[in-house]
Order: C-alpha cells, then sequence, then structure tokens
C-alpha cells in the first residue's frame, strides 16, 4: 500500500450531467467541484471527453464509477482499471470513489448496485479486492454504501458495522450517501442515527445527497426528486458527528436546470453554516 | 439450500440467476419483512434490471422506439435482453447486437426496416464518441509531390462509418430527431450508400453516389490512389478519372473524413 497523503476537503459540489455543459461552461457557477461518471468518459473521443476537459479547465473533479464490481466473485476487470487509471491520469481526480457493492457474475454485468450479504467472509474478499485495486492506482479509493431492498439471511452484522470493517481492513475511504442510509433504514428498520453513530469518523472523505421514490412499503433510491427533509436532517446529523465533509447533490433523473441544483446546494451550505463548519 | 454455509459466490450466482430470469424463485436466503415481501422486495430488483437496459437501449435507438411506440420497443427490449446479457463493464456497449438480433429474429426478420434504422441509430452512436483525429488540411494536400500522387493512400478519421440502406431509415431518423411525424417506410431494390461521420464535435451524415462510395472503401481498403483510378474507370471515361477522384478528395477535405495521418492517431485504429 503506497503512503498515501491527506485527500483535500473540496467544499459543496454537484454532479456533472450532459444538461449542464452548455451552462457550466457559459455561467461558470459557483460550484466547488464536480463528481463526473466514470463509465460516461470511458470512451475514445468526441463530446464526452470535450465537455470534461473543458469544464476541468475551470473546477476540481472527483470521479465516482459504478462498474468495479469490488464484491463480485468474478476476478477484477483490468480492462476497466486500465481505463479507469487512464482517466485518472488524464482529469487527475481529487480521489476515486466506487460503491460497496457487486454489479455481476460470470462476466454478465446487471448493471445495477447490489447488496453484498454482511458476512466476514465478504468482508475479507472485499478488503483484500481494494487492496489490490489501490495498490494499482496508487490512491486510495472511497467505497460508498449502496440503497438496498433484501437483506440477507446469512448476513451476520449490520450495514455499518460491514462498511467500517472494510473500510478498516483494506484501509480506505468512505463516501457516505446520506439518502441512501435513510432509504435502507426504511427498507430494513434501522435507526438511521446509530448507523452514523458507529462509522470510523476519520474516514469520512465524501457525502452524496439525492432524492428518492417513496412508495409506502419500499422507498427507492431513484436521484429523480429534491432531497426531502428528514435526509436533510440526516446530514446535519452527520455534519455534527463528522465535521465538515464535502458535499455534493447527486440528481440523475428529472434533472432540473443548474440554478435548482444550486439552490438546492445552498441548503447544503446554510445547514454547514448553521453549525459553524466552515468548507 | 444452506444459508448458514452459503458461500458468497453461490449468492450471487443464485442472485443473478433469479434477476436473470424471471420464472425462477427469489432465493431463499432473501429474507422478507413483516411489511413487505421477500418476493416483492426481490422484484425491485428484477424490475430495475429490465427497466434499466430498456432505457439505455432507447436512448441509443431513439428513432426506433419512436417507430415501434412504448409498447412495441419495450417488447423488443426485453426479447433482447434475455437473449443478450450485457458482458461489459459499461452500459454504453449493450445495444451494439441490436441490428444483428433485429435482422436474425423472427418476428422483427418480417419488418427489414427495424434492422436498417437500428444499424444506422448505432453508426451515429459509434461516431459519437469514437477517438479524435487532426484533420488533413487543403494545404497538405496540395503540397504532395506529384510523383507521389499515384501510391498515395489515405487515413480516415475514427469516427467515419460506411453503411448500405434499401430504406429510408436517415429519413425516418431525420424526422423522430426533430418529433415530426414519420414518413411511410420505403424500400428500394438497390442499396443506397451512406457515410455517418462527427464533425467538430456535430454528427453528420449523407449519401454518397456509386462510385463516390467505391472509391471511399476502395482507400479505406488500403488501395492507392491509382488503383482507385483504375477502378473507376469501370464507370468513367479514362479522361475524366483523375478530376472526379481528385473531386471526392476535395470533398472529403471540406466534410473532414481525410485524417492527417503524420499525427499517427488515425493508424492507430
Amino acid at each position: 500500500m503506497p503512503t498515501m497523503k491527506p485527500l483535500p476537503n473540496l467544499g459543496f459540489g454537484l454532479g456533472l450531467r450532459t444538461d449542464h455543459y452548455q451552462t457550466i461552461l457559459a455561467d461558470k457557477p459557483a460550484v466547488d467541484w464536480f463528481e463526473l461518471i466514470t463509465e460516461n468518459y470511458l470512451v475514445a473521443g468526441g463530446k464526452p471527453l470535450f465537455y470534461l476537459d473543458s469544464i476541468r479547465a475551470d473546477y476540481p473533479m472527483v470521479m465516482h464509477g459504478v462498474s468495479l464490481s469490488i464484491g463480485s466473485t468474478d476476478p477484477l476487470n483490468w480492462d476497466y482499471l486500465r481505463q479507469l487509471k487512464a482517466l485518472a491520469k488524464r482529469i487527475e481526480p481529487a480521489w476515486v470513489s466506487d460503491h460497496l457493492c457487486w454489479t455481476g457474475v460470470n462476466g454478465v454485468n446487471l448493471h445495477d448496485l447490489l447488496p453484498l450479504p454482511y458476512t466476514e467472509a465478504a468482508i475479507d474478499h472485499v478488503a483484500n479486492r481494494v487492496s489490490t485495486v489501490q495498490e494499482y492506482l496508487g490512491r486510495q479509493l472511497l467505497l460508498e454504501n449502496v440503497s438496498s431492498y433484501v437483506s440477507y439471511a446469512h448476513s451476520e452484522m449490520s450495514e455499518w458495522d460491514f462498511l467500517s470493517a472494510v473500510a478498516e481492513r483494506a484501509d480506505c475511504l468512505i463516501l457516505l450517501d446520506i439518502n441512501n442510509i435513510y432509504v435502507s433504514a426504511h427498507n430494513h428498520g434501522f435507526d438511521p442515527l446509530r448507523y452514523l453513530r458507529q462509522l470510523p469518523a476519520q474516514r469520512i472523505q465524501q457525502i452524496h445527497l439525492a432524492g428518492h421514490l417513496d412508495l409506502g412499503h419500499l422507498i427507492i433510491d431513484s436521484h429523480g426528486d429534491t432531497v426531502i427533509d428528514p435526509v436533510w436532517s440526516l446530514y446535519e446529523a452527520a455534519l455534527q458527528r463528522f465535521g465538515f465533509v464535502a458535499t455534493m447533490i447527486e440528481r440523475d433523473d428529472n434533472v432540473p436546470p443548474l440554478t435548482d441544483l444550486l439552490a438546492e446546494l445552498d441548503i447544503a451550505k446554510r445547514i454547514a453554516n448553521t453549525l459553524r463548519l466552515a468548507a | 439450500m444452506t444459508t448458514m454455509t452459503l458461500s458468497l459466490a453461490d449468492t450471487q450466482q443464485a442472485f443473478q440467476t433469479a434477476v436473470l430470469h424471471l420464472q425462477k424463485a427469489t432465493p431463499d436466503f432473501i429474507i422478507g419483512t413483516p411489511q413487505v415481501s421477500a418476493d416483492q422486495r426481490f422484484k425491485v430488483y428484477t424490475d430495475a434490471y429490465r427497466l434499466r437496459l430498456i432505457e439505455a437501449l432507447s436512448a441509443d435507438f431513439q428513432a426506433l422506439h419512436t417507430y415501434l411506440g412504448d409498447d412495441g420497443f419495450a417488447g423488443l427490449g426485453q426479447t433482447y435482453i434475455d437473449a443478450s446479457p450485457s458482458d461489459q463493464f459499461s452500459v454504453r456497449w449493450f445495444g451494439r447486437h441490436l441490428p444483428r438480433f433485429l435482422a436474425e429474429t423472427p418476428p422483427y426478420t418480417e419488418q427489414p426496416e427495424l434492422n436498417e434504422l437500428a444499424v444506422f441509430e448505432w453508426a451515429l452512436s459509434e461516431a459519437f464518441d469514437a477517438a479524435e483525429s487532426t484533420l488533413l488540411s487543403h494545404a497538405q494536400l496540395v503540397t504532395i509531390d506529384p510523383n507521389a500522387w499515384p501510391s498515395l493512400t489515405l487515413h480516415f478519421h475514427p469516427s467515419l462509418r460506411r453503411i448500405n440502406l434499401h430504406s429510408n431509415a436517415p429519413q425516418i431518423w431525420q424526422a423522430a430527431n426533430q418529433k415530426q411525424a414519420l414518413p411511410e417506410f420505403t424500400r428500394q431494390p438497390e442499396a443506397q450508400a451512406w457515410s455517418i461521420w462527427r464533425h467538430e464535435q456535430k454528427l453528420l451524415f449523407r449519401s454518397l453516389s456509386e462510385q463516390e462510395a467505391y472509391a471511399l472503401d476502395a482507400f479505406v481498403q488500403g488501395q492507392c490512389f491509382a488503383e482507385i483510378c483504375t477502378g473507376l474507370s469501370e464507370w468513367l471515361e479514362e479522361a475524366d478519372v483523375v478530376m472526379k477522384l481528385a473531386s471526392f478528395l476535395q470533398t472529403w477535405l471540406r466534410d473532414g473524413w481525410i485524417a492527417d495521418k503524420a499525427t499517427g492517431v488515425a493508424k492507430a485504429t
């Protein structure tokens, strides 16, 4: 494991979305940083990389992937990792993240962030793979907690204990999705504040905020709506627990004008200001 | 199955099988809550899998989606998803087999326009994010030593695609893209040559004459100027051949098709 420098605290960011490319370049909005979806830019050329390079010239960026499949029992996808590393060399992101999940086995990709059973064996499996990936990329990885809709009969611990153990054993960082905690707390009936209390504070490097779809019996992590008040409250509790952590809003569906997301980001800033936490 | 000893590999294998095959029961290691049964919970994943991939197909085949309507496109998507599970890390490539699937799979084989529309749309999607290359300039072309012209070969921009269509698929695509009423599908006995490419981040396409298509295809295959002149003499008087091919090159320069091979970028593709 290479010696890692502490990562910067980037402030308040947004997910980079194609709908906003022109506005970002024209208006240079006051956003501290953007998070790009890695896979959208693992292409040979054209508009995706053209706009990415143009916007990168003005803003810090972080890379957020959905295909690492760190929990899969398939071998690591070295073709993917090579392309990811090349993009990281091009973009020089402040950090690289993916999800604590698996996406498929036997060479099949279900293109979903599937939950793992919370077992000792799974911790070992994931931690070993995270170490390999960190060694290859020469940087610490951030892993994000996913929303989940099922639980496994053979899970041996809580999700927070599983996430903490993976992070500690692999010496990686955590991208904490506050909405996902809220969603999973509803779907599994746990206390989201207990989740926050049990995490290793020093490993929380980034926070995601997003909206969801409440079906009543289940809440679905849709990223298609505004952040709801209970999630803002949970965010406030997270900042009280962890101090200020680089925060961004994720919107993937019903993407509104950039000004709407900037206004939503202002809510996060107000919460941090109220707590007298500097970005 | 004894859940207490279930390995991670077996868990994932069973989970995936039940997502891929709707007739499979929810794995018995999935547990429900008093409010929501295991089946209801697992269905979030089986539904999301199909919806996500149909959405990805729709993004790449928007005109085909418009042509078939929501139900027709969802039906096609469902059949294709079952036949071709994704084996790529990026959903970007999930639709790459759809043109062939439409050409080979009943009942879609009865509507050949579906294949042609899909071929056209996939060529557009390939041109969209193909590699970059610097282009040959007019100034570079005119400085080529006259003695070198007969052996001249060309390299093309990596986004350039060449397809042959019997139908008016490009017109159908254009109408769908502009959200206008789609024209009737028509089919000609003779194939029409088309080129699709990207220039200054814009996607472009146009039809080619038989002679231009021949010349372009021959250059792409590595033939030289003199060889292509000989080929063109099947259509033209010998005295007109060189002027004709030179005019094609002028057009290709204007369209941004010819790569500057000195950069080495085109060679690598």
